[in-house]
Order: C-alpha cells, then structure tokens, then sequence
C-alpha cells in the first residue's frame, strides 16, 4: 500500500504536464461524440484502435532509432 | 512518516487546499454527465464542459505568476481571493439544477468549469511557489511529494463522495459540500497569521517567451521527443475519453450502478494505476523503457475491447458482464500506470543524449515545474533555482525510492554540486555482455 502510495507523486506530475492535459482536453469531446454516435462498445473498440495504430507508428519510429543509438554506442566502446 | 503537527504551515495549508481542489475535481464524476443529459445536453456537449476545465488550468498556470509578479499582489491575497472564488462557484454549480433552458445550462456550466478551471490553477501555483521560497530545497522536495500523494487520496475518495451526496441529497449536495470545504479552508486562510510573501523577483522584465519554456522549441526539434509526446498525449486522451459516458453505460441495464458504485469502479481504475506505476519501475529496469511502453499500449489495446466489449471479439450473450467490466477497468488502469512512468523515462533519456540539463527539461516536463520556475524566476549568483519538483519526496524510505525510481530518474539537486546534465543523472543499465 506505502508503495502504491508513494507512486501517486510521479503519475501525478505526469497527469499535469501539459502534453497529458491535451489529452485530457481532447478526450471528453472525443469519446462523448464517438460514443453518442456509435454506442459505448464501438467507441472503445475505435480508440483501441487508434492506441494500436499509434503504438505501432511510435514503435516502428523509434526502435530503428533505438537499435541504431545502442549499435553506436557498442561501436564507441570497441 | 512526517507526523502533521511538525510540518510548516505552508505545507499543511497546501496539503489541504489539494486535497479539497483535487476531490472537488473528481466528485462530478460519477453523476455530472447523467444530470446533464436530464437536461437536455448532449454528450458531446458534456464532454466539451468537462474538457474545459482543463483548458482553463492550462492557461491559468503559466499566466497567474506573470501576472502576480507584474501587479505586486501579496501571496496570501491570492490564495484567499481564489479559495472565496472557488466556494462561490461550487455554489454557482450547484444552483445550475433549476435552470430549465438547455442552452443556458450549458453555458452556465460551461462557464463556471472555466472559472474555476483558472481559478484552482492559480490557487495552486501561488501555493506551490510559496512552499518552494520558503523552504529549502530538500524540504520543498519533502513537501510536494506529500501535496502530490494528497491530491492522488483525494483522486481516489473523490468520485466515491460525490456519488454517494448525489444520492443522498440530489444535485446540489455535492457542490454544496465543496463549497463548504472552500469556505472552511478560506476561513483557515483568513485566521492564519500573514504568510512572509516571497522576495522580490529578479528577471521581471524577461519576454513572455519563457511562458512556453525557454527550451521548448529545441526538444521539439528532437524526433524521439516529439514521438514520445505523441505517445503520452494519446494515453491521456485514452483515459479521459470515457470520463462522461461513463456514468451514462454503468448506471443502466445490465450494470444498474448507483452513482457511488460508479464512483467506485472509478476509484478502481485510478488504484490500479498507482498500483501499475509501482510496479513498472521494476519492469523498466529490466526489459527497458520502450519495451514497457508498448507493453502497456498493447495491454491498453486490449483492455478496451474487453471494457465495451467490442462487438468484434464475439462474445457470448451473457456478456457484459460486471467481472469483465471490473477487469477491465483494472487491467486498463494497470497499464496506464506502466505507460506514464516509462514514457516520461524516455522522454529523460532522448533529452539526456542531446545533451540537455535536468534544469532545462524541467520547465517542459511539468506544468508544475514551469510555474515553479515562473514563479521563483532566476536569481544571481545561481543562474538557476534548485529543482524540487524533479523527484518530490513522498513519506517514508520505501516511498521515496519507489518515486525516485519511478519519477524521472533524477535525485534531488545539490545545491552545492555543480549543475550535471542529464544523462549522468539517469539510472544506469548493466551494459550488454561481450565476450
């Protein structure tokens, strides 16, 4: 429970950085329009999909950025 | 643990003000977007209400230093004003219930959600700045950990009190109860001996440009940044996406919740968000930053078929189910707390390899740290203010590691020491086995 605890203060910084309160803007109006016009289980099935298009786009953008940073770095240390 | 009686006023006085903003915050949860569409307002519309506040919190925490600073106002007229402020508009809400008029309502709300969206961002930063010129570096550090802790209690007790005075009294209830809290605490204020205000600022007559952080513009040249920013900005929305329709799915057939039951699966998804932030340090240490960070984007994925559930994945008749439901909400919780952590870690160690201080990724790291730096702006001979807010101290030892390592990797700054950049500071990894 202390640990659980003692973790509020990191999320929470996180939760009001500016780059989450965007999301914390746009999300309401996002998933009341979405769920308003198609119903509660397709609105989550729709930003399921939206977060895995955007793990996937992230993730292939980063990881070849990332292979190539740790493959320079063992470079550095030969 | 710090025991109540031995901590500054200024912190007791934040604890509280936190902790009544931060309920008050979260009570609407479990019954606002219900009585919205009783009276007449669309979803769309209620969800706009609720991101307003927001909106007004992002303005407000930049600008009320800047304008405090320009106007010469005392500390403890602020905080006084915007806990007054903040009890009138309580009220105000609370009196929208006999509007009949739809538009009016929505404006009303709408209206107040801003002001009181400006209003609490202003009473924090005012207080956050306070704590930090009138302790110490190691002691302001202490002390927003324990604010950040409070505000997490109050997230969590919020939703669960708003439902249940919902229930109890009807709509006014919970805005009367918030109202009351914002009096008490205004009374408190007002009986309190007069804080030391703050020392004259240095560099008043700095461009506004700092207001968006003098190192903004330069991450955001960063690739890896601005993906990871990218990654961060659509968890938030995946988490506050169902903020108004939740009330309006669980309150209905199959589910049939009370407005404190729907509180209380809310409660659910934030404990099991600390809970996955706790653990995901651990994870992180292990398998990496970005590995954890699509992990908990997949678990996300999934989680939210499952919360619908998605027509897609066919499941029996019988389904939704309240079992599913809960794990969901818990599984999707969990892995939001996995995300935020490591995603914060890889926005550090992106900055870190381009050579960035951590008193150059603070400001756009946290809002929180950027009205810190607004509001105690630079002063000879050190060119810049300590930096508490990089890894509050949460009570206790097993909280303070559990923050540290969780938070960004950062110990708190050494005066004394001269100013290290980042990627000295970031954890280290036991490098990769060669022969």
């Amino acid at each position: 429970m202390c640990v659980i605890l003692a973790s509020l203060p990191p999320l929470l910084i996180d939760a009001a950085s500016p780059r989450l309160q965007l999301g914390q803007m746009l999300g309401p109006v996002l998933g009341a329009l979405l769920v308003a016009r198609t119903g509660f289980a397709w609105a989550c099935t729709l930003l399921s999909g939206l977060l895995a298009v955007v793990a996937l786009l992230g993730g292939a953008a980063l990881l070849p950025r990332r292979t190539r940073a740790g493959d320079g770095a063992e470079c550095a240390q030969l | 643990m710090s025991k109540l009686t031995q901590l500054p006023r200024v912190v007791v006085l934040g604890l509280v003000v936190a902790a009544v903003g931060e309920m008050y915050f979260a009570m609407l949860f479990p019954f606002f977007p219900g009585a919205a569409i009783e009276h007449g307002v669309s979803s769309t519309t209620t969800g706009v209400i609720f991101a307003i506040m927001a909106f007004g919190q992002l303005v407000a925490a930049p600008l009320a230093p800047l304008l405090r600073e320009r106007l010469h106002v005392p500390a403890q007229t602020v905080l006084l004003s915007c806990a007054a402020a903040s009890a009138c508009l309580a009220l105000a809400f609370g009196l929208t219930d006999a509007i009949a008029d739809t538009t009016v309502f929505v404006a009303c709300t709408a209206t107040i959600r801003l002001c009181q969206g400006l209003v609490t961002s202003s009473l924090e930063v005012t207080l956050t700045g306070l704590v930090v010129r009138q302790l110490s570096t190691e002691g302001a550090a202490h002390a927003n950990g324990l604010l950040m802790s409070c505000r997490g209690m109050a997230m969590l007790v919020g939703p669960v009190i708003g439902g249940t005075l919902y229930q109890l009294g009807g709509y006014a209830t919970p805005f009367v109860f918030g109202g009351a809290l914002f009096c008490c605490l205004g009374v408190a204020l007002a009986c309190s001996p007069r804080m030391a205000d703050a020392p004259p600022a240095v560099g008043r007559g700095r461009s506004p440009s700092y207001l968006f952080g003098t190192s903004a513009g330069k991450m955001l040249s960063i690739a890896e940044f601005r993906t990871v920013m990218g990654f961060q900005c659509c968890i938030m929305l995946g988490i506050s996406f169902l903020q108004p329709a939740w009330e309006e799915h669980l309150s209905v057939p199959p589910f049939d919740m009370s407005q404190a039951q729907v509180g209380g699966v809310l409660a659910l998804g934030v404990f099991c968000m600390a809970t996955g932030a706790a653990g995901g340090s651990a994870v992180v240490r292990r398998a990496g930053e970005l590995p954890v960070l699509l992990l908990g984007l997949a678990v996300m994925c999934v989680s939210l078929l499952l919360l619908g559930p998605s027509p897609l994945l066919l499941l029996p008749a019988a389904t939704p189910s309240l079992a599913l439901l809960l794990v969901a909400v818990g599984v999707n919780g969990a892995a939001v707390g996995l995300t935020v952590p490591s995603g914060t870690q890889l926005v550090l160690a992106a900055l870190a390899r381009s050579g960035f201080s951590k008193e150059e990724v603070s400001e756009p790291i946290g809002s929180i740290g950027r009205s810190i730096t607004a509001v105690c702006p630079p002063s000879p001979p050190s060119p810049r203010p300590p930096l508490p807010i990089a890894a509050p101290r949460p009570p206790g030892p097993i909280a303070t590691t559990a923050c540290v390592r969780s938070t960004l990797g950062i110990p708190v700054h050494r005066p004394s020491a001269p100013s290290p950049t980042l990627l000295s500071l970031l954890p280290v990894r036991p490098p990769p086995s060669t022969i």
